[in-house]
């Protein structure tokens, strides 16, 4: 199969946006404005952190707020200096991957992003800043997902595909992208 | 919803060098501030995506109803391709500011006029 055919392909797997699992949006906006917009969503790869991140966009837009990214990764962990001289003060900082700075440089790029309105990271594992929300997986969201993608027709063992990934959703979408 | 369009004035294949006229056309639900016009390739498939836009035109304070023709020389390369990972797809793009709303029209651009499969060329 081409690849621009391939259902599983990423531009595709990214139309599949977060869906809140049992709360809403706008409660999650109202907790992040107790928390002057500074707050951590936690989880493991491939549980829909950046996912997440990547849909407050609108929703810190309709709060007059800039949402501001930065992405940090394995291949890529030092931040640029003009980053941090192009935050305005409507900006919420929108981190993803902040597990990839070290301690002392954690607490030097907080330091460095108090003028600006707000900052939301995801990271791997709870303690930066406080959580608000922790993301998780299971077999039943994966075979929504592959649902979505696929229809219901499509024949796959999601348990084993799940446990295989150890919940990765990403990683096993790949894995059936292979198998097409 | 507005109504955006794009119109290619003959076929969707192509050779590398030659001239894609079409006509872009549009019926806003509200005025705009710019049109923007785009000549890009792009990948998807199993990787990141990446994106290269080749030429892009401007319009600003477009009318609400309009017919607009354009024309793009094509570059030599890359060829659209497409194979078990990654396929490469030309496009025309045509995105109204600030509303973001957009329309896409593709077309492949080769030597023989015809997507590359990348198996088949391997095999040969």
């Amino acid at each position: 199969m081409k690849a621009r055919e391939n259902p599983f392909r990423v531009e595709r797997v990214l139309t599949v946006r977060y869906r809140p699992p049992g709360w809403t949006f706008e409660q999650l906006m109202d907790r992040l404005e107790r928390l002057n917009y500074r707050g951590a969503i936690v989880g493991a790869e491939g549980s829909g952190k950046t996912t997440l991140l990547e849909d407050l966009a609108p929703h810190l837009a309709k709060h007059k707020f800039h949402a501001k990214f930065l992405r940090l990764n394995e291949a890529h962990r030092t931040i640029d200096e003009s980053f941090f001289e192009s935050i305005g003060r409507s900006d919420v900082i929108c981190f993803d991957g902040c597990e990839q700075l070290s301690d002392r440089a954690w607490r030097s790029f907080e330091k460095r992003t108090r003028h600006a309105a707000g900052l939301i990271v995801t990271t791997h594992s709870p303690g930066r800043l406080t959580t608000v929300v922790e993301c998780s997986t299971n077999p039943a969201l994966l075979r929504e997902i592959i649902e979505r993608l696929v229809g219901p027709d499509y024949s796959v063992d999601v348990e084993s595909l799940f446990a295989r990934h150890r919940g990765n959703i990403r990683e096993a979408l790949r894995e059936l992208y292979d198998q097409v | 919803m507005s109504e955006l369009k794009l119109q290619f004035e003959s076929a969707t294949h192509f050779g590398p060098g030659e001239t894609l006229r079409g006509i872009a056309s549009w019926k806003l639900n509200q005025p705009a501030a710019e049109i923007d016009l785009r000549l890009f390739w792009y990948t998807e498939g199993k990787g990141t995506q990446d994106v290269t836009i080749v030429h892009s035109t401007t319009l600003e304070h477009p009318q609400q109803t309009q017919s607009y023709p354009f024309q793009f020389e094509l570059p030599p390369s890359p060829y659209s391709f497409s194979g078990k990972l990654i396929s490469l797809i030309w496009a025309v793009e045509l995105v109204v500011r600030p509303s973001k709303e957009s329309t896409r029209q593709t077309f492949t651009m080769s030597p023989t006029a015809e997507e590359i499969e990348l198996h088949t060329a391997m095999n040969k």
